[in-house]
């Protein structure tokens, strides 16, 4: 049975660092592709930001906590605060591509985007969970449609 | 022989008549042993009393057997089961009670030895009849627990023409005793198979998915709309592995049921691949002596509802931020004229209420919508109380407010969203504007919050005269949001304030106001460095 690794980091946006730090590290042990340890890091981005935005509240011993397992198929981040605000992950994410003001939503659309499962629990009053998954058996991404390289990029060669 | 021989014979003839009586009693014993072993074996109550009639028959030597059960609703005997070569006809006929030798013994509980039952006026003769056996002798014993008689058992016609025997008749009384124990053991378990089938049969049709739990939170059982939303094979009946994170998204539920202590509510968004809502219950069952025995997780699929709501928001919010900027646009726009006297006198008026309409419009679709995101910068929060002192310069100015400001300088940064701060700011000064006298004193201080250190604390004191109760609900968005418009122009406050607690939530911060003196309000916020 794989291990499930975790972290405890003080609810602040000056603890972001930490908390990539110790997610990537289990990726480059696992051995993630470039290209999806990439999409991990934008997503983690944005759900730590988030659990930090929502962990903020009056209470004593404010964390976040980050728990993360990788196995041969799946990598598994899951972040919990404590704020226990409860919300509509649907509502933002969907009118974050309609609505012309603000950033509220982007990051939940961001995540769904990058990761292969996503999944939030909300205990009102208590704490929010958000497990994302990414999976690794997946075969690569098809380039092929992406026509030639713009060489013009670099110059004259 | 002499009187000694005669007498050595005598004894040994004593001896081998002992021997006999000890050999037999031990085969007794030992079928009585063999009995209890064979009834012990199954809980299957037709299987057991095919046992019991097979053990009554070899006990007794007989030809055939048979088990009557009372039913207590009939106040009658049934016949569960019959051996022998007209067993199958018998099955389904009913003995009333009292009548017959069955009959008798499962109304007086005492056994019967019938030698010859063609003479005697008791047996049923229906059995015979109908099954074509000839009945020639009976030995009839009750099935007793400690409660009450539950059936009767016979066996019928000793073979080699014999007669039953007392010895027969103890012999299968004392096994009955122990069939009577294993026959209620049985139905008791029967009725908790059927129970427990009963139950699983309602659970699974329930539209809600149902999970239950160990007093280990290990999963027992796993409704059918449990397994479709979890996506678990209806097969799998092996529910340890679920338990383990890499196995399924119900680990983070489990997970989640191990935190509660108490019944209570949590709802869960599942994003990607599949897009559900639910809402659960949890309920945790307790023993008699309180223990925890395990949990009940109720989830019911409220995306359809939510699907709604989110689209009503989706609208609202979206008609109120479109139309706040052109709106606003707009109307400043026409007040310009009204000033210039080419529009009618109360059109100012009406402008004004109109630009609070959309404003409200706005705050409400935020609130409505749950916990904002905000953008954090790095600032002075002193800075930000200047700026937006600045920005109302000419609005304190025209009612003549005296503004004073006691601004901590060396405060630590806070990461704040700035802009979101000025509207909490504005919202403050809108009240204060409306509800201070002119020419009266307003002090606004910033410094570090005095009861937590993670704290930075803005407040604002001013004159003002207003009923404890409004104030106490000026933060109050429902109260706010239903009030709005009732209360229009009879100093309503609209969802500025509670906007401003909104925003200030999602700081980490909080927003309250309290009476200082006579006819003196402070508002204090608060806001995480």
């Amino acid at each position: 049975m794989e291990d499930v690794r975790k972290i405890s980091i003080p609810c602040s946006i000056k603890s972001i660092p930490e908390a990539k730090k110790f997610v990537m590290g289990i990726a480059e042990e696992a051995n993630i592709p470039m290209e999806m340890g990439f999409k991990l890091e934008l997503s983690l981005d944005e759900a730590v930001m988030n659990a930090i935005d929502h962990g903020s509240a009056l209470k004593d011993d404010q964390v976040v906590e980050i728990a993360c397992l990788a196995n041969t198929n799946r990598f598994i981040v899951m972040i919990t605060d404590y704020g226990g605000k409860p919300f509509n992950p649907e509502y933002f994410e969907k009118l974050a591509a309609k609505k012309t003001w603000g950033e509220g939503g982007r990051g939940i659309q961001l995540i769904t985007s990058m990761m292969d499962e996503v999944m939030y629990l909300f205990n009102p009053g208590r704490s929010t969970t958000l497990m994302m998954a990414m999976h690794l058996d997946k075969p690569p991404e098809d380039l092929s449609n992406l026509g030639p390289p713009d060489l013009s990029l670099f110059g004259d060669l | 022989m002499d009187a000694k021989d005669a007498l050595i014979v005598g004894q040994q003839k004593i001896i081998e008549s002992l021997q006999k009586d000890l050999a037999s009693t031990v085969t007794e014993l030992f079928n009585l042993i063999d009995a209890s072993n064979v009834m012990n074996s199954t809980l299957e109550l037709s299987k057991l009393l095919k046992v019991i009639m097979e053990l009554a028959e070899r006990v007794c030597n007989a030809e055939a057997s048979s088990i009557f059960l009372i039913d207590e609703k009939t106040n009658s005997l049934y016949f569960t089961i019959a051996t022998g070569e007209a067993g199958d006809k018998v099955k389904n006929i009913v003995v009333p009670m009292g009548q017959g030798i069955a009959g008798w013994v499962a109304l007086h509980g005492q056994p019967l030895l019938i030698a010859d039952a063609q003479k005697d006026r008791r047996v049923y003769r229906k059995v015979d009849q109908e099954s074509g056996f000839v009945t020639r002798s009976i030995l009839c014993v009750p099935l007793r627990t400690k409660e009450k008689i539950i059936g009767v058992v016979q066996v019928l016609n000793k073979r080699g023409r014999l007669d039953f025997n007392s010895s027969d008749q103890r012999l299968l009384q004392a096994m009955a005793n122990q069939a009577a124990v294993a026959i209620e053991t049985a139905r008791l378990y029967q009725k908790s198979e059927d129970d427990r089938r009963r139950i699983e049969s309602i659970v699974n049709s329930m539209g809600d998915g149902i999970i239950v739990t160990n007093n280990n939170f290990n999963v027992e059982l796993l409704n059918n709309a449990a397994r479709e939303i979890f996506q678990v094979a209806s097969q799998n009946s092996d529910f340890s592995q679920l338990s383990h994170i890499a196995q399924s998204k119900m680990a983070l539920v489990l997970g989640e049921l191990q935190k509660i202590d108490q019944d209570s509510t949590f709802d869960i968004a599942m994003m990607k691949p599949e897009r559900l809502i639910l809402s659960n219950r949890t309920t945790m069952m307790r023993d008699e002596k309180s223990s925890f025995t395990g949990a009940i997780l109720a989830l019911r699929n409220i995306s359809e509802m939510k699907e709604r709501e989110r689209r009503r928001l989706e609208f609202l919010s979206l008609v109120s931020h479109k139309l706040q900027e052109p709106a606003l646009d707009l109307l400043s726009s026409l007040k310009v004229h009204t000033n210039g006297g080419s529009l009618p006198e109360d059109f100012s008026e009406k402008l004004d209420v109109m630009c609070d309409l959309v404003t409200n419009l706005v705050y409400f679709s935020e609130i409505e919508a749950g916990p904002m995101r905000i953008t954090r910068y790095e600032v002075q929060l002193v800075e930000v109380v200047q700026e937006s002192l600045t920005q109302y310069k000419e609005t304190f100015a025209k009612k003549r407010l005296r503004i004073t400001t006691e601004l901590s300088p060396e405060l630590p940064l806070a990461h704040v969203d700035m802009e979101r701060i000025k509207v909490v700011l504005h919202n403050i000064f809108d009240l204060i504007v409306k509800q201070a006298p002119a020419e009266s004193e307003v002090l606004i201080k910033v410094g570090p919050d005095p009861d937590n250190q993670q704290l930075l604390r803005i407040t604002l004191g001013f004159a003002a005269r207003m009923d404890p109760d409004k104030l106490a609900r000026i933060f109050d968005r429902a109260y706010q949001a239903e009030n709005y418009i009732t209360l229009m122009g009879e100093d309503e406050v609209g969802l500025g304030l509670a906007f401003a607690k909104h925003i200030l939530e999602a700081h980490g911060g909080d927003i309250w106001a309290d009476a200082t003196g006579v006819e003196r309000i402070r508002i204090t916020a608060t806001v995480m460095k």
